[in-house]
């Protein structure tokens, strides 16, 4: 579109020579489920509505770049709000932990605590976080509240 | 005159590689053989992987007909696990695999088919004209309309499976 118009002098590229306006975000951004990732309040199975799906079945949301969330796929929707966990299929080390047996829909984790961390976090930060966050946790953050 | 026989190698305006051999008999086609031959190793890559990496590895086979491979691939799970599979997870199955075929008709005919009739060695034809106008790439008036809706069937399938294409929807028993 931007080669039709006349405007891809407009387009900024990033370091792997991608348009930067799709990967400057996360899969995150704009997840429906960032309200269950901030009280840690986790999705158990496939296609659940409830819950966010970084603590259990391995979703890469928080540490993959892409604009899933942001511009719905075919108009409509996006792995993480249909209950599909994000893959990280945009990055270049994809696929993680080379498809292992036991590293699909499953977070990695050490001593209770995810492996992969949100990008940027520390671990030490992210242990803080966690228990304040499961301490604040509101009863309906547990409760599928969304209407069918 | 005997049987002539004519190979098309590969064949072309298909998805992947396809060849074709043909009888012949005094311009008439009496014989027909389709050949799929390229190999793609994906059983080879899957070797030693998890077993529901099939999920993830197998829909990108193809960027227009992954649902196909995702319910092969969610079938032999259910298969070699005995898992039932319920009811309302086939139909999911199903409609995802329903609106990939409708999608593939349009972009299939008005992407790749119908541009060719627009070739020039087809202008001593009566319908050249008219095929120009229909079907030549980004001007013809058919041409964007076809190309729009064949992405609207796949809408259906993104309600199911979050995405498409490349969706892991099918999984395990459901």
């Amino acid at each position: 579109m931007a080669i039709a118009t006349g405007r891809i002098g407009d387009i900024v590229l990033d370091d792997l020579h991608r348009p930067q306006t799709f990967f400057n975000t996360f899969t995150q951004t704009g997840c429906t489920r960032n309200i269950h990732f901030a009280y840690k309040a986790s999705t158990t199975e496939f296609g659940q509505r409830k819950g966010c799906l970084f603590y259990d079945i391995g979703c890469r949301g928080p540490m993959t770049h892409s604009s899933c969330n942001r511009i719905l796929w075919n108009r409509v929707s996006s792995k993480t709000r249909a209950g599909v966990p994000c893959l990280g299929c945009t990055e270049p080390e994809f696929p993680f932990y080379d498809l292992k047996p036991g590293t699909v829909f499953k977070t990695k984790t050490v001593m209770g605590v995810p492996k992969d961390l949100p990008t940027g976090v520390n671990t030490k930060d992210y242990a803080v976080l966690t228990m304040a966050a499961k301490d604040s946790m509101p009863a309906w953050a547990e409760e599928d509240f969304f209407t069918v | 005159m005997g049987i002539q026989t004519l190979d098309i190698s590969p064949l072309g305006r298909v998805e992947g590689d396809l060849d074709v051999r043909v009888d012949i008999d005094d311009g008439q086609v009496v014989n027909a053989w389709t050949h799929a031959e390229l190999f793609r190793g994906f059983e080879v890559i899957l070797k030693g992987k998890d077993p529901q990496a099939g999920l993830i590895v197998t829909p990108r086979v193809c960027g227009i007909c992954g649902a196909s491979h995702l319910t092969s691939a969610a079938w032999a799970l259910d298969t070699a696990w005995k898992t039932e599979v319920p009811r309302n997870a086939i139909l999911a199955r199903n409609i995802g695999q329903i609106v990939e075929t409708i999608q593939s008709i349009p972009r299939y005919f008005y992407g790749l088919f119908a541009i060719d009739l627009t070739n020039k060695k087809y202008q001593h034809s009566h319908f050249y004209q008219e095929a120009c106008r229909r079907f030549a790439a980004f001007t013809g008036k058919s041409y964007e309309i076809g190309v729009t809706v064949s992405s609207k069937p796949v809408e259906i399938y993104a309600l199911f499976g979050g995405q498409w294409p490349h969706s892991s929807y099918m999984v395990i028993i459901g």
